[in-house]
């Protein structure tokens, strides 16, 4: 027993000694030791805290405990002081890029009266993707205001609570907003529907036989309605297609916003001409010009012309 | 007892509360197919599996209205469903069936398909939005299928909650009768010696 023992331990150091052997050639060998980067890869968090510490122990070793106990409270105090500040410079910070990106909107159109709003929940029931922002009544929100970023128009406000509302996003079939080609002056209706809403696509109906529209186009709000202020942007133009059953031309538009994903958003409380239906030019008679509604989507209703 | 099932409901409220949030919490759950789960849903199933009907019915009504209010517009369709399917779950459990994952299972397919379907119905057929059989098989349907998936494990979290408070009173009748039945065996004991004396 003792004699199997004693041969089993020679054998386990011989083979150790061996690999060991061959680990050391093998390392010499290499000009790039990677056993050494792959060693300190790990180990240098915990060398760098270990001198870290052993530096602040050097420090403290020619003072008296008491001294050590009432710097250690001095710096708890100090450490929980810089804590909430840290914590209140982030929420500022946060506020301040947000403020700063809409900043720009008010400037632009000093005529606006804006609240900046959070997205806190998103339903999952929703299928064009409609969210509930943090701002309500109290903040001067109403129904039908509309709801934009600073790359566009995102939706409207479809149900105002005290402290929150809900917005319906252009993605869905309810929204038909009176828009307009920036570059060739065709006029349609912007909505959504089930077939583009997953790929966060609206799609430009009611447009003229003879439109020009051409793709990389900018679609624009027309204002004529009231609901929503002119010229904001809505999207590009990605694509014209014809309807199915109808082959009546539509162009399919992709928002400069992500409607599926936006965080922060910023509700147009007020704005000149709001609530006033304007007059369209003779040239856009043919087209919707009192489009700017949220009713059920009926495409025989949807024409409205004011003339 | 009372204080008991007080906190087991307290527990319900707040499970259906924290679930409520999180399938709302922007970018937290994953999608399936475009699709993200009613999680309130398994919760009211779930729950009806464990109480008596008067209180299936009760957290069915709060569950619906809970759904309802997230989605807006009309509230108390969801709450119609969800107060059938628990009413008539639990009804059953505590008449002919026992509980198990399997049935909550079952029930859970038939709410979740009744609830999305009937969201169907008002929010889109009679909106008369187009493409409905596209809209249903490409949105609904998956809904339907990843609100059904989660269910084993909103039914974990619920058999968490009520059996930490239904524990205590199992353990009392087990004492009891264990108590009972040491008493006959001593009794009987005692008769046993008895006899062997008088033999």
């Amino acid at each position: 027993m003792k004699k199997s023992s004693h041969i089993n331990l020679t054998k386990v150091l011989g083979t150790t000694v061996v690999v060991l052997l061959v680990v050391a050639l093998f390392t010499a060998a290499m000009g790039d030791n990677i056993f050494a980067s792959a060693y300190n890869w790990v180990l240098s968090p915990f060398q760098q805290t270990a001198s870290e510490l052993t530096a602040e122990v050097d420090d403290s070793l020619g003072k008296s405990r008491e001294e050590l106990m009432e710097e250690n409270e001095q710096l708890r105090s100090e450490i929980n002081e810089l804590i909430s500040q840290v914590v209140d410079y982030d929420d500022i910070k946060k506020e301040n890029e947000v403020l700063r990106k809409y900043y720009g909107i008010k400037e632009d159109n000093p005529g606006y009266d804006i609240s900046v709003a959070t997205v806190i929940r998103r339903d999952p029931n929703d299928d064009f993707y409609g969210f509930t922002i943090d701002k309500g009544s109290r903040d001067d929100v109403s129904l039908n205001d509309p709801v934009i970023t600073d790359n566009g128009l995102v939706g409207w406000i479809s149900e105002v609570n005290v402290t929150t509302s809900r917005v319906t996003t252009l993605l869905s079939p309810e929204a038909k907003v009176g828009a307009i080609d920036k570059k060739t002056q065709d006029s349609g209706i912007a909505t959504g529907n089930i077939a583009h809403s997953d790929d966060g696509l609206l799609v430009l109906s009611v447009i003229s036989a003879d439109n020009t529209i051409k793709e990389g186009d900018i679609i624009l709000t027309t204002g004529v309605g009231g609901v929503y202020p002119a010229n904001l942007v809505i999207g590009r133009v990605t694509d014209m297609k014809f309807d199915r059953y109808d082959t009546t031309p539509y162009a399919v538009i992709k928002p400069y916003e992500d409607l599926k994903s936006v965080d922060d958003v910023v509700v147009i409380t007020s704005f000149e001409g709001q609530g006033v239906v304007q007059e369209a030019s003779d040239t856009d008679s043919d087209t919707s010009t009192d489009t700017d509604e949220k009713t059920d989507t009926d495409k025989t209703q949807a024409t409205d012309t004011d003339k | 007892m009372g204080n008991r099932r007080g906190y087991r409901y307290a527990l319900y409220v707040l499970e259906i509360f924290v679930l409520y949030l999180i399938e709302g919490t922007p970018h937290l759950l994953p999608e399936f197919y475009l699709a993200k789960p009613l999680l309130v849903v398994p919760v009211a199933v779930c729950i009806a599996a464990f109480e008596s009907p008067q209180c299936a019915i009760g957290f069915g009504i709060f569950c619906g209205i809970v759904i309802d209010i997230g989605t807006g517009g009309a509230v108390g369709l969801t709450s119609v469903i969800l107060v059938l399917v628990c009413c008539l779950e639990s009804y059953l459990n505590s008449k002919y069936l026992k509980e198990n994952i399997y049935m909550v299972l079952i029930y859970s397919a038939v709410a979740s398909a009744a609830v999305v379907s009937l969201k169907f119905f008002v929010f889109y057929i009679m909106r008369r939005y187009p493409d409905a059989l596209n809209g249903y098989v490409t949105h609904y349907l998956p809904r339907i299928v990843y609100t059904w998936a989660v269910t084993p494990f909103v039914y974990l979290l619920t058999v968490l909650v009520s059996k930490t408070f239904i524990k205590d009173k199992k353990k009392i009748k087990v004492k009891s009768r264990k108590r009972s039945v040491q008493s006959q065996r001593s009794s009987a004991s005692r008769r046993r010696a008895k006899m062997q004396d008088v033999l």
